[in-house]
């Protein structure tokens, strides 16, 4: 009987859904509907993007979320029927929020 | 008048003369006061005396009677005719336990792991009878009241599909039964606990459906404790991540 | 368990949902990687801008987001005391 390593992933699951929770309806309010709508300009929204502050923002609503989204991902297709998957299923979600948190890392590094 | 009736559709199976279940229709009165229980033992007493099942104090306690009705784990005892009258009633054992015959599921694997979690009362230090009582709070018998009020029925297996899928699942009620004693000011057992229900197939396979807690008739609210539980080992985990130097 | 089980029930069908909106959570952050990634260089910006203020699949995929990040905030907010000690 061993004890199980999940409380790692459950807490990234878990500060993940607290940011998704509180940030991504407002933002995604912004990109979909303040953009459209003409409400800010592309040279605006380019400044916002490059700000140190935003920067740091993104990073945070990119990498936890992506998180958030491989721990559940995992066990909702476990539930519908990818179970045959095998092993393949975790290290496939998971290892896609560690490429994206690095990627993120990188771009928003270099801005 | 002529006598109002309604009909039960009831689960039959004797899995050691019978292939495959099948389902048994019988009429019985309607009253508005009565329960599916009632119903239940209108057929054993009057109509057919050979169907099975269990019950005890029909008053949802004993926890003994709980079956699916309509395909919904309840306590028969507490489950009224009037509130599904004048549609038939399909009485059903519970969900995803062996059938013994009829009406009556085995309760092995839940007994099991009751005692896997070792759900009694472990004493931080045994003390003599002349030593008094284990003193506690009222604010201490608050932080697991709401656990110790189950009656052991089952429902919440039934209804959770974690459970349907694997067995190896230690399941609501007996991880709520756990938090119930790890709570408890007087016990002194949670670390041989947690050896149990912080494995994988412990608390870890709960994906939080939360029907466990719906049905519980008791308002025990096992997913809650499932929860609680998952939380106490993250903050384990953790300090033993960040202070390595720390472990024993 | 037949793969269809959460059709069974409403609280099943309902907790389905709630995990579903994983996706959106998710997929919204690729698309924020997008933009970051983009904001390197004013021509690939401007056509994720153009993308998100004219493109007819963006509005589509924001109103299907939309709904599913909100139903994630509530149920997440409403489920998280449970796991608290009283």
């Amino acid at each position: 009987m061993a004890k199980s390593n999940e409380p790692l992933f459950w807490s990234l699951f878990s500060a993940g859904g607290v940011v998704a929770a509180f940030f991504v309806p407002v933002t995604l309010i912004l990109t979909g509907i303040a953009v459209p709508a003409g409400w800010i300009t592309e040279h605006d929204l380019l400044l916002l993007v490059r700000h140190p502050l935003t920067r740091l923002y993104l990073f945070v609503l990119i990498s936890l979320p992506l998180f958030h989204w491989a721990h559940r991902f995992r066990y909702v297709a476990a539930d519908l029927g990818l179970k045959v998957l095998g092993v393949a299923l975790p290290i496939v979600c998971y290892g896609a929020a560690i490429l994206g948190t690095a990627v993120a890392a990188y771009v928003l590094a270099r801005l | 008048m002529p006598e109002q009736t309604m009909t039960l559709e009831v689960f039959r199976y004797q899995p050691d003369e019978e292939e495959h279940p099948r389902y048994q229709n019988y009429e019985v009165p309607y009253r508005e006061d009565w329960v599916v229980l009632d119903a239940l033992n209108y057929i054993k007493d009057e109509i057919d005396g050979t169907l099975s099942y269990r019950w005890s104090c029909r008053m949802g306690v004993c926890g003994s009677c709980g079956m699916m009705v309509n395909g919904d784990p309840k306590l028969t005892c507490a489950t009224f005719l009037r509130d599904y009258y004048p549609s038939a009633i399909r009485v059903e054992p519970l969900n995803y336990f062996p059938v013994i015959r009829d009406l009556i599921i085995n309760m092995e694997d839940f007994l099991h792991k009751l005692d896997d979690v070792q759900a009694w009362l472990i004493p931080n230090q045994e003390k003599g009878v002349e030593e008094g009582e284990y003193l506690q709070s009222p604010a201490e018998l608050a932080h697991f009241k709401q656990f110790s009020m189950c009656i052991n029925c089952m429902l919440c297996y039934a209804a959770c599909p974690v459970y349907g899928h694997s067995q190896e699942f230690l399941g609501p009620a007996a991880i709520a039964l756990a938090q119930r004693y790890n709570l408890d000011s007087r016990d002194g057992a949670a670390e041989s606990r947690a050896e149990v229900i912080f494995q994988d197939v412990g608390i870890w396979e709960c994906t939080f459906v939360g029907d466990c807690s719906r049905v519980c008739p008791k308002k025990v609210d096992p997913a809650g404790a499932i929860q609680q539980a998952k939380v106490t080992h993250t903050k384990q985990f953790m300090k033993e991540l960040l202070t390595p130097w720390g472990n024993r | 368990m037949p793969s269809t089980w959460w059709l069974k029930r409403k609280t099943y069908f309902l907790f389905m949902v709630r995990e579903l909106t994983c996706v959106a959570v998710g997929g919204y952050a690729a698309l924020l990687l997008v933009l970051a990634a983009s904001a390197h260089d004013p021509d690939s910006f401007h056509s994720v801008f153009s993308w998100l203020s004219a493109s007819r699949w963006s509005v589509v995929l924001h109103a299907i987001a939309l709904p599913l990040v909100l139903y994630h905030s509530i149920t997440w907010f409403n489920l998280t005391p449970k796991a608290m000690v009283v």
